[in-house]
């Protein structure tokens, strides 16, 4: 018998079988059929980030059909980029990482239309990102993650009962996430399944030295460059900010360094390292981010088309003994602040100081520089548009909370960080 | 061209931050045959590129067809009908200067007829997507000279790689949270200097405090032994330690002001107790390695250490060289840096006298002098407690089959609910389909054959191949009844698809794979990896 292939001459063979063709793995509602591909064709797909994982999922994301494609990342290109963003060459240092990302794929990929953004995520409005289908982040900053997560947790509304979600307005997000050979990916429904900060614990506090160590006991050699960063360099560079990608200051840094190292009699002072503590730079291969943005683009190609169920919900990836996949099921948080309406409940001592609480919550939800305020008060507030409030903020560091709140009365959080105030409430343990 | 010694310190920071200038030298130098460039292969080549290999070869005879250009990146619509090899050597050589790449156009049965020999100059070569017929075919000549064979394969949602090596040695696994070297039940002359210096009573507050925990682990020993009366006594079981955690508390004091005895290098201590208080013995695995005949005869470098490092040993009590890094630790800047300093001398005089026997080794094996670098063999004493060897299988067939059907007869069945296929069936199935390939020359669910016709097929071969190898026909007909008639629906619906998401996963993987076996870092799979795009869970099977 011989048949002739319907797809033999079709660029887009390998997805339309998979689209085209019945399947008992896929979901109960995917119907086999080409209208399925169309879906994709059609689908408006946002990618935050054009690093490692965005460059990634542009390239994916175009070779599994889809064309209307937008990507917004604020950054410039670096020669350390270039060991694994692939869509960019020694020629492009400079430029605008989504400019020289968008422009690649749309020369590469005949038919795929990638719109870029050079700027932060914060300067576009809910209407924006109200008209995309999906939104997939390559994110290596968690209050970006959170911002995100949040615009996204406001825009899908609840039907006029107040509980069902309006299934209408809900963008899916997909989130991937590298360190070294460790990476994970992850599919959020806004509002009902677990989002970024239901889970905030997933993400390692940010570490921060304590400053008496640095200054009086210190032991290790990033001990040694954190002191010349937090404490020499204001004294004696005070009309200049340290600029961590300045090759001049990190040098003045690591200089500084070597002699506080010498001193102490610690070893292990290089260049490297100081780079590495003054950037808080993560390290990254090629390898990682290929897995984790294929794994996140797998996701985006099975929910917009059905021609797979997708994951529920938390994939971990770690390649550094044998090969792992793992999925994980994340349980949404009834009281998350973000995506139900609740507050954070923070566990913290009666007797801690308005201080120690700050520090607490700038380390565990990654914050900048924190305001907060309860309904009647405000408890801290530091900034050039109100200096009446500078005194009494920081008088209120060194006060006991117990003077300052009640135990579950609701403070609320403002950050550069959050998309809107959150929501807290204490609980004095 | 080739970077200088400054670009590409910049260029592979934060590559370099995992596996250090020596694995990044050790990638500069490996060089990587493909056999295949679809998309699965120039994945696999791209994060090689980019991670600085010194230089890759493709063959493929393949041209490129309309297909290719909707899941390969290297291609473009213009490529279509051009030699595809030539094409995508191109696009990937744009990827990193500093690379050499060089392309052939014969197939990959071909070459292996006309130029056999070249193959075992590869550091590694890397099967994408061949058939069974041609990857036995070069596992077989590479095994013999010791050259690893990677096969990638992808089918639809499916991914699979099979790492083909006689022995792969380890001298760096980068284990995660490693048992800390502290030799509590052995200290050197050094560290019983600082240990009797050490009196906790006679201490301020403020030092007591700011005492490492070594030192305090150190002292609660010493009572632990004044109570037992035994000079040697060790903890050994979980009350002794819980006896020398309770030791540890009771020498904590509690300040004036503050009116609490807690403080956090106490802390730390009692956290520390069950990890620390472990003898010093040699791991079996590393103990092994060191009884292996290969440390005898053998001139690799490896091996060559291996031997001198068993010669350190018997000289040295049983003990392996200590390794030198002190944990971080609560403490006043002098004390710390005076133990991490000790430990750390301690570990280079250690690591000198390994040097000092490995030369003695080489010189009767009548080796070049000084083929092993110092940096090298104070390295490899520093992982000296995680060294590994790995032993592969050959690849056969035959054997394989046997070992997947072992596998599919031991699996625990869960509940009727769980949709899931284990990785092993997929296994066996994909087999299924290679000799559906080999006799048809297509693929199930090719060529506008209806699916169910292929399935029915497909059902046979599978059976035939189970008959074959399973022992009776009741185990026969046990493990039929394990493959779900959905799964083999599945295959033909994937027509031998290649879709892009895939190929770049299991593409990302077998790079890192790549990069562990030319850089004897990290521990690469053993030996079978099976990746299932429907629920992105994974399983590595041993067949």
């Amino acid at each position: 018998m011989v048949s002739i292939d319907p797809l033999a001459g079709e660029r887009w063979r390998s997805v339309r079988r998979l689209t085209d063709r019945h399947s008992t793995y896929a979901p109960e509602w995917f119907e086999a059929g080409q209208e399925n591909f169309n879906i994709v064709q059609s689908a408006k797909i946002l990618v935050i980030g054009a690093g490692g994982l965005g460059c990634e999922l542009l390239k994916n994301l175009a070779l599994s059909g889809f064309r209307n494609i937008d990507v917004i990342d604020m950054d410039t290109i670096d020669v350390s980029n270039l060991n694994r963003q692939f869509l960019f060459r020694e020629s492009d240092v400079g430029k605008s990482k989504a400019e020289v990302a968008a422009n690649f794929v749309r020369g590469r990929v005949e038919g795929c239309n990638v719109t870029a953004h050079n700027c932060r995520i914060e300067e576009k409005c809910a209407e924006f990102y109200r008209k995309f289908n999906l939104v997939i982040c390559g994110l290596d900053s968690i209050a970006a993650r959170r911002w995100i997560n949040s615009m996204l947790c406001d825009l899908a509304r609840f039907e006029d009962d107040g509980k069902t979600v309006d299934l209408q307005t809900v963008i899916p997000m997909i989130d991937g996430g590298t360190e070294g050979f460790k990476g994970n990916a992850r599919v959020i429904y806004p509002r009902m399944s677990a989002c970024v900060d239901c889970t905030l614990d997933l993400f390692p506090p940010q570490i921060n030295f304590p400053l008496c160590t640095i200054a009086h006991t210190p032991r290790l050699p990033e001990h040694c460059v954190e002191y010349i960063k937090v404490v020499v360099w204001p004294k004696e560079k005070s009309e200049e900010n340290l600029d961590a990608d300045d090759p001049k200051h990190v040098e003045w840094v690591y200089e500084k360094a070597i002699a506080r190292a010498k001193e102490y009699d610690i070893r292990g002072v290089t260049r490297r390292l100081t780079s590495g503590v003054l950037k808080r730079i993560i390290p990254a291969v090629a390898s990682t981010n290929a897995v984790i943005a294929a794994s996140c683009a797998l996701e985006a190609l099975k929910l917009i088309s059905n021609i797979g169920q997708p994951i529920n919900n938390y994939l971990n990836f770690t390649q550094t003994h044998g090969a792992f996949t793992s999925v994980v099921s994340m349980e949404k948080d009834e009281n998350c602040a973000t995506c139900s309406g609740g507050s954070f409940t923070i566990d913290v001592s009666e007797m801690s100081s308005l201080f120690e609480l700050i520090e607490k919550l700038t380390a565990k939800f990654h914050l900048r520089n924190p305001s907060l305020e309860t309904a009647t008060n405000k408890l801290y507030y530091i900034s050039a548009f109100l200096p009446q409030l500078e005194e009494s903020s920081k008088a209120n560091l060194e006060r006991k909370l117990k003077d300052l709140v009640r135990e579950g009365e609701e403070i609320l959080m403002a950050d550069e960080s959050l998309s809107k105030a959150m929501s807290l409430r204490l609980r004095f343990v | 061209m080739t970077f200088s010694g400054a670009e590409a310190s910049i260029r592979y920071d934060r590559q370099v931050r995992l596996w250090g200038e020596e694995g990044q030298s050790s990638i500069g130098a490996t060089t990587v045959c493909l056999l295949g460039s679809d998309s699965l292969g120039t994945e696999i080549l791209k994060s090689l590129v980019l991670a600085g290999i010194q230089s890759f070869f493709i063959v493929d005879d393949a041209k490129v067809e309309i297909a290719d250009i909707g899941q390969n990146f290297f291609l473009h619509i213009e490529d279509v009908g051009k030699n595809r090899a030539e094409v995508t050597l191109e696009k990937l050589k744009e990827l990193n200067p500093s690379v050499a790449g060089f392309a052939s156009t014969i197939s990959p049965t071909q070459l292996h007829e006309t130029d056999i020999g070249k193959m075992c100059e590869f550091s590694v070569v890397v099967a994408a997507n061949q058939t069974e017929n041609i990857e036995s075919l070069y596992a077989n000549i590479l095994w013999s000279q010791g050259v690893p064979l990677v096969c990638a394969k992808t089918s639809g949602f499916l991914g699979t790689i099979r790492i083909c090596v006689k022995e792969h040695t380890i001298a760096n696994s980068h284990e995660e949270n490693p048992r800390p070297d502290m030799r509590l039940d052995n200290p050197f002359q050094e560290l019983v200097e600082i240990i009797n210096e050490t009196n906790l009573d006679e201490m301020t507050i403020d030092e007591l405090r700011h005492t490492p925990y070594i030192l305090i682990l150190f002292k609660a020993l010493e009572i632990y032994r004044k109570n037992r009366q035994n000079p040697n006594a060790f903890p050994q079981s979980y009350s002794d330690r819980k006896e020398i955690q309770s030791i540890v508390l009771s020498l904590r004091r509690s300040s004036e002001e503050s009116g609490t005895k807690d403080s956090e290098n106490f802390d730390e201590a009692k956290m520390a107790v069950t990890r620390a208080f472990q003898k010093t013995e040699i791991p079996s695995s590393v103990q092994q390695i060191l009884n292996d005949p290969n440390c005898s005869t053998s001139t690799e470098p490896f091996w060559i250490i291996c031997e001198a490092l068993r010669r350190f040993v018997d000289s040295n009590n049983g003990y392996l060289p200590v390794r030198g890094d002190l944990p971080d630790m609560t403490s006043d800047s002098k004390r710390y840096t005076r133990l991490a300093t000790i430990f750390h001398e301690k570990a280079s005089i250690d690591a000198k006298k390994v040097l000092e026997l490995t030369r003695e080794v080489e010189k009767e094996r009548n080796l070049e002098d000084l083929m092993i670098s110092e940096e090298l063999c104070y390295r490899f004493c520093k992982n000296a407690d995680r060294i590994r060897v790995q032993r592969g299988q050959s690849y056969d067939v035959q054997r394989e089959i046997k070992s997947i059907i072992d596998l599919i007869k031991h699996l625990s069945i869960d509940s009727e609910n769980d949709k899931s296929v284990d990785g092993s069936i997929w296994l066996l199935l994909l087999r299924a389909v290679d000799r559906f390939h080999n006799e048809k020359g297509r693929y199930p669910g090719t060529n506008g054959v209806p699916c169910t016709i292929d399935a029915f097929d497909l059902t046979q071969r599978v059976e035939t191949i189970v008959k074959k190898a399973a022992e009776t026909q009741e185990e026969s007909i046990k493990i039929m009844n394990r493959i779900p008639k959905n799964a083999i629906d599945e295959i033909c619906r994937y027509g031998a698809a290649e879709l892009h998401v895939v190929s770049s996963l299991i593409g990302g993987i077998t790079s890192q794979e790549v990069i562990k076996l030319a850089t004897n870092q990290y521990v690469p799979l053993e030996n079978t990896f099976v990746f299932d795009g429907h629920t992105q869970q994974s399983t590595t099977l041993k067949i």
